[in-house]
């Protein structure tokens, strides 16, 4: 373990006024310099490798600099005493369609589009995330689309989109859920089609693109088109301008082509059962990199992703009843049992929407799955760090390890414990919620001081 | 017809729970994926393709055929699984040219090559019904309704592995071109308005005009179009998926009328000029085929996917032939004329709808109208379809290196009464025909059977309601169906000798006379709540005294044992005044009891005098007969020998045939009266059946003795035999006398159960708790009356154990089982285990039943014995209530009323796992309740 002594604090222990005028100092250039935080006494869970009781975690410009047991703590780092409490990585949010102004359910067809130009750094899901211990989201157009667009990863904190990405063009999102108006069938048809068309080399054909260029301008400058990418904002006027539909073409193009490449992972949602192996037998046409987001109704097709040995998102709602269409027979379907009995590896998903409460935190959707089987450390470990290795981030997040971001959670008591609170929530190694400061859940708790 | 389908039915849901329950315990049911060698012995097995062999042995290695043929030519290797079938007939499961099963929607657009029916094929549908009827692979196409609709594909119907269901997944490019198709739908274009980059107007789709030479018209361009290179970016029409489809080499037509069908070959004849490679003509539905039987070269290279065209079991009006035109002909027809022709080797047959592939056994059998063979019948249904669709090199015949898949049958197919039996896709038998419940063997580490015995390492047969056998090598039918429970054990079901349960709810005004048993309500879930705990049998107690108490099962429906099972007194608070009322109550009780006793011991006697008299009176008669029998005789020798004089004297007369005619007249005279009076007259007559009638005599007889039981009526009955004996008596003292029957003294409802009672055949359960009460209970029931008693609600029992030891009264305990009493723990089952007395427990409660064994279990916590808790729960409560014939103990011929615990029973750490009462699983832990 690596052990921090920073070089003044020891001549000036003699001299306890210069201490103060040193951390004086330290305090006002350590903004610019270097903001140091040590997080002490606390049991830490850091997903990898044993727990340590009564740890400290040493935080560094963001990053976390040591963890460990006996670690020297900087006179110039700010300390939280968090002794009794338990710290386990920031919580990853794998796949949500909250965080937008609006996200897209309607257009099947626009894998130009990306998310990030509809993120709401101050909507409220981002938020509840803090508050639930949530540090990192990946979000993701919604799936009642065919191809909805390009998904971004970010953090849960920041005041401007730029701030918080994580990961620009994380995925793109491909929905198997026919979209209204058409057969399955005829949604498969479609999306082979654009499949096909991305990867044929592109055409020479300057001259048959002039033409429909022109004829979409009028179309471009009345509607109030979304402009294909944040960046493209930027683009000087004084080039020739390129008419939208020639841009949207380019971009929907290569957007296609780097989903090819598997530069991209496809995001693939999949409704029912059936949809998997569509989904399989897309995946090895196209040789596409696939994160599979599973329906409810997939629970069938468990067998089949863990012959794969696919990671899988699960639904949101992981327990429920199913009326058997032929004998009326209730029957009830526990998703990660069952998944779990196939040897599939899966992550949670929290609801977005819907009416029952629970299915919306993260913890609680671990503590279903610890209830039907699953052991609390690889709960755990499917909230953190195998949900950022599902993403492709786990070099960042997902982890309490040396040089990883400082994306932390303090918790009250044993994580997945009922009586359980996130006290505070670290992003970035800057606290971001405090279960003290948090006036929402003080008025929760408290409505009668409201009338003041 | 109906009965079939009921049965088919029910067969198809318990696939269906089978199916489910195998996937989700991953059972091992079926035929292993590696090289163990299977070996099918098969009365006859039809390959498909060719003639039947019988005595047929077949070998199946990981799902494919290995080789078949007759017994002596094949060599089974030792190690082969063997699967008995001598009795029955195997032939390949069924394939299907064309379906359109498990495609749900359809699109709107006419042409749309590119659309594939696997991409909305459900692999993890259920098809367990077609499964059921035989029918393994089929084809399915996309779009009913559409020109152009898109490109079929060839799957199997189940299998657990995916990658060896799917046997095309582009088939063949499908053309409708019969009447369904000239309907296009009207195809809806967005609203203007709303367009922007990411929600395009799409352009319009051409939709094919109505008539058929307008669609052949437009069929012909596009054709052309392909031909000439085209392709279309707005998406109007997908060429380039068009002309990867031509590559398939297989075109699909539906064409039913001659017009139709010459449209189809002009097409097709198009198509083929337009490629280099050969392509295959599939005609679908083909009615009106007359006109082109002619030209048999061509319709031999057309696969002709004939259509049954009548829906099995229904009644239709079909339209008035017209006398000008030719007859319709039938599928069949066609089928035998393309037999005759020469072209029957690309025909196969469908069913008119989807909904009837589960009939196709029945639908082909139609086919042998026409003439055509059942060997060529069944090639139409598996050896052709397969050779049209191109998977013949897998599916179709049974040959070696085909994939085993077949059906077993009851009979040869296509005759009447032949069932699916089984059916195996891949080597895996993935139906099976359910022919009565199954017998369950449950299996778990060690079974207490509380008759003395525990068995280690056995299973309890269940078969019905009963325990078949129980023991460490039970012998197990062919079809037994297991359930383990590993590291489990298993114990009778519990017994609580006093629960509210069974009505719902309290029952107030219970009388000795009431029937509850027929008012026990179904469905209950406060039983099935109750019976969580393991107790299975539950005595129903009111609060009234006197009144019955009623013993039943607590499955889902509430089954009674017995009614009233025992009597109800409680003790008065007041002895001084209660007591002598109680007694007064017991001495009518005895009274009422005794009159009876008395009776029934008159009735028994006075049934021996009744046959005592009737051997008598037979024989009586059978003298008296004797004599009159001489007496006639000898009158007539008299009357003969007076006749004879009377002729030799020369008076002949018409006084010959009087005398003649005379018995007659005395025959018939007695008739109107009784019939022991006619019966010796009767005998005269027929002399030679003198036994016969005898008998029937004794056969008369009996009900006349046999009624008085009964009551009034027969009393009538029996004193007017007894008018028709007295005159005969009267008249001959040596007659035997009838003797008198005695009399029934009054039925009282409310008294009744104690007869019961006072016979001992039940026992009287006393409410009885301070020392006194019980000292009292004991000398009024057991010293008094000598009545089986039950002490119940018996807090100071511990304080008078040895009383109850010397009068021989059992206990029930409960629902307090340990008490505290002056600073001490008493613990009061185990004070009557330390006494000898029998007990059992109650809990007094409804829902509470559930947690008797938890309190037993604190008991035994305490220092009760676990084999004594055991029995007090099980054995000795059956012994109680007189219910150890059916209940209370593991053995064969008993109530298959399980508990399954994780543990032995009252360790703290063992848990019930399941339940089950009377062969059924009524509790699984885990399960919903």
């Amino acid at each position: 373990m690596k052990i921090q002594v920073p070089l003044i604090s020891r001549p000036l222990i003699r001299h306890p006024w210069k201490i103060a005028a040193v951390l004086l100092l330290v305090g006002s250039t350590s903004a610019m310099a270097q903001d140091r935080l040590a997080i002490r006494g606390a049991t830490i869970i850091p997903v990898v490798g044993e727990r340590i009781e009564g740890g400290t975690i040493l935080i560094s410009d963001g990053r976390i600099e040591a963890v460990g047991k006996d670690i020297n703590i900087p006179v110039e780092a700010k300390v939280i005493d968090a002794t009794g409490r338990f710290i386990m990585p920031g919580m990853i949010n794998v796949h949500s369609a909250a965080g937008m102004s609006q996200a897209n359910e309607q257009n099947s067809n626009v894998p130009f589009l990306s998310v990030v130009d509809s993120i709401d750094p101050i909507a409220d899901f981002f938020e509840e995330s803090r508050r639930n211990g949530v540090t990192t989201a990946a979000v993701v157009p919604g799936n009642s689309t065919m191809i909805g667009g390009r998904t971004a990863i970010v953090k849960t904190a920041g005041s401007y989109v730029n701030d918080m990405l994580v990961k620009r063009d994380a995925g793109l999102k491909i929905s198997l859920a026919p979209t209204s108006g058409s057969s399955r069938m005829s949604h498969f048809a479609r999306l082979r089609r654009e499949l096909l068309k991305a990867q044929k080399p592109e055409e020479e054909k300057d001259a048959s693109a002039e033409k429909p260029a022109e004829e979409a301008k009028p179309e471009g400058e009345s509607g109030d088109t979304p402009k294909p990418e944040g960046d493209a904002a930027a683009t000087p006027a004084a080039t020739p301008a390129p008419s939208a539909q020639a841009e949207t073409e380019k971009a929907t193009r290569e957007a296609l082509v780097s989903l090819l490449k598997g530069e991209m992972p496809a995001i693939i949602y999949c409704e029912t059962s059936m949809d998997v192996p569509q989904a399989l037998a897309l995946v090895d046409e196209f040789k596409l990199k696939p994160i599979l987001v599973l329906g409810r109704d997939c629970y069938k097709a468990a067998k089949l992703v863990a012959d794969r040995k696919l990671p899988v998102v699960l639904d949101s709602s992981m327990v429920y009843w199913r009326t058997d269409p032929i004998t009326r027979k209730e029957e009830k379907i526990v998703l990660p049992k069952i998944f779990s009995d196939a040897g599939a590896s899966y992550v949670f998903q929290a609801a977005d929407n819907g009416t029952s409460l629970g299915t919306h935190y993260y913890w609680y959707q671990a503590a279903t799955a610890v209830k039907y089987g699953m052991s609390t450390d690889d709960a755990l470990k499917a909230l953190t760090l195998d949900s950022a290795k599902l993403l492709g981030i786990d070099d960042s997040v997902g982890s309490i390890e040396m040089g990883k971001d400082a994306d932390l959670v303090i918790l009250t008591g044993e994580p997945l414990s009922v009586s359980t609170w996130v006290e505070t929530t670290i992003v970035g190694g800057k606290v971001v919620y405090q279960k003290s400061e948090d006036d929402e859940l003080r008025l929760l708790f408290n409505p009668e001081e409201d009338t003041n | 017809m109906s009965n079939m389908r009921c049965i088919r039915l029910a067969s198809l849901l318990l696939t269906t729970l089978l199916v489910s329950t195998c996937s989700l315990f991953g059972s091992a049911a079926t035929c292993s994926a590696d090289d163990q060698v299977h070996a099918f012995f098969v009365g006859k097995l039809w390959p498909g393709h060719d003639e039947p062999i019988t005595d047929a042995v077949m070998l199946v290695v990981d799902g494919k055929i290995k080789t078949l043929g007759p017994r002596a030519t094949v060599d089974v290797p030792d190690s082969a699984i063997r699967h008995e079938l001598r009795d029955a007939v195997v032939v390949p499961g069924f394939v299907i040219a064309e379906t359109s099963i498990g495609i749900a929607s359809d699109d709107e657009r006419t042409l749309t090559p590119e659309v594939r029916a696997i991409d909305g094929f459900d692999l993890f549908g259920d098809y367990s019904r077609y499964v059921a009827a035989g029918v393994t692979t089929v084809q399915i196409s996309p779009g009913q309704q559409r020109l152009m609709p898109g490109q079929g594909a060839v799957v199997k119907l189940a299998g657990e592995d995916h990658s060896r269901r799917v046997l095309s997944r582009q088939e063949s490019l499908r053309l409708v071109l019969s009447s369904e198709s000239a309907s296009a739908p009207r195809i809806y274009e967005p609203p203007v308005g709303a367009v922007s980059v990411d929600n395009p107007l799409d352009p319009t789709q051409p939709q094919i005009a109505e008539s058929l030479a307008a669609r052949v018209a437009g069929l012909r361009a596009i054709f052309a179009a392909a031909q000439a290179g085209e392709s279309d970016d707005s998406g109007a029409f997908d060429f380039d998926a068009f002309r990867e489809n031509l590559a398939l080499g297989r075109i699909r037509i539906k064409a039913r009328t001659s017009a139709e069908i010459r449209a189809a070959f002009a097409l097709f004849s198009e198509l083929q000029k337009s490629v280099d490679k050969k392509l295959q003509l599939i005609l679908t539905d083909p009615a009106e085929l007359d006109a082109f039987l002619t030209d048999v070269e061509r319709l031999k290279s057309v696969g002709i996917v004939l259509n049954a065209g009548l829906r099995p079991g229904q009644v239709f009006n079909p339209s008035l032939p017209d006398e000008d035109e030719p007859a319709k002909k039938q599928a069949w027809d066609n089928a035998a004329s393309l037999v005759e022709a020469g072209a029957g080797d690309l025909v196969a047959v469908r069913p008119a709808s989807d909904s009837d592939l589960d009939d196709v056994l029945f639908l082909a059998g139609l086919f042998t109208r026409g003439g055509t063979s059942q060997q060529n019948v069944l090639k139409m249904l598996t050896a052709n379809p397969a050779k049209i669709l191109g998977v013949d090199a897998t599916v179709g015949s049974l040959t070696a290196d085909h994939d085993a898949d077949f059906v077993v049958l009851s009979g040869d197919p296509f005759t009447s009464g032949t069932l699916v039996e089984s059916t195996w896709i891949n080597g895996e038998r993935v139906y099976h025909r359910e022919s009565a419940k199954r017998a369950t063997l449950v299996q778990a580490d060690t079974i207490y059977t509380t008759n003395g015995s525990t068995v280690s390492g056995g299973g309890i047969l269940v078969s019905g309601t009963k325990i078949q056998a129980v023991g460490s090598s039970v012998s197990i039918p062919e079809d037994v169906s297991i359930r383990r429970f590993p590291g489990a054990v298993i114990v009778p079901g519990f017994v609580d000798l006093g629960t509210g349960l069974g009505f719902g709810g309290s029952v107030s005004r219970v009388t000795l006379g009431t029937t509850l048993g027929d008012r026990l309500a179904s469905d209950d879930r406060t039983i099935a709540f109750a019976r969580q705990g393991g107790v299975t049998t539950a005595v129903f107690a009111g609060s009234e005294s006197p009144s019955p108490l009623l013993a039943f099962k607590l499955g889902d429906t509430p089954r009674l044992l017995k009614e009233p099972v025992a009597i109800r007194f409680s003790m008065p608070s007041n002895l001084t005044s209660g007591v002598p009322g109680l007694e007064r109550t017991l001495k009518a009780a005895k009274a009422y009891a005794d009159a009876w006793t008395k009776y029934d011991a008159d009735l028994a006697e006075y049934q021996i005098k009744l046959k005592e008299y009737e051997a008598a009176s037979a024989k009586y008669e059978a003298e008296k007969k004797a004599a009159a029998d001489k007496k006639a005789a000898e009158e007539k020798a008299a009357a003969e020998k007076l006749a004879a004089e009377k002729t030799a004297a020369g008076a002949v007369g018409s006084s010959g045939s009087k005398e003649e005619a005379k018995p007659e007249g005395e025959e018939k005279k007695p008739t109107p009266e009784e019939k022991p009076a006619d019966k010796p007259t009767e005998k005269p007559a027929e002399d030679p059946s003198k036994k016969p009638t005898e008998a029937a005599k004794d056969g008369s007889t009996p009900p006349a003795t046999s009624k008085p039981e009964d009551g009034k009526p027969a009393d009538a009955k029996s004193t007017d035999g007894k008018t028709t004996a007295t005159p005969e008596a009267a008249a001959d003292p040596n007659a035997p006398v009838k003797p008198t029957e005695p009399k029934k003294p009054p039925v009282s409802a409310s008294s009744e159960p104690y007869r019961a009672l006072m016979a001992g055949t039940i026992p009287a359960v006393v409410e009885a708790k301070g020392v006194n009460a019980i000292t009292a209970a004991v000398k009024l029931f057991r010293e008094d009356f000598k009545l089986n008693m039950i002490l119940v609600g018996a807090d100071d029992a511990y304080r008078v154990a040895d009383l109850l030891v010397k009068h021989n009264v059992s206990v029930s305990v409960g629902p307090t089982l340990v008490s505290r009493v002056d600073n001490a723990v008493v613990n009061l089952p185990q004070v009557m285990a330390n006494h000898q007395v029998p007990f059992a427990f109650q809990s007094n409660a409804t829902t509470g039943v559930q947690q008797l064994p938890m309190a037993v279990q604190y008991a035994v916590f305490r220092g009760l014995g676990p084999a004594d808790a055991l029995g007090g729960l099980t054995e000795s409560a059956a012994k109680l209530l007189s219910l150890q014939t059916s209940i209370g103990s593991l053995e064969p011929g008993k109530d298959a009323d399980l508990v399954v615990m994780s543990g032995p029973p009252f360790e703290p750490s063992s848990e019930v796992l399941a339940v089950m009462i009377d062969g059924e699983w009524v509790y699984e832990r885990g399960a919903k309740p």
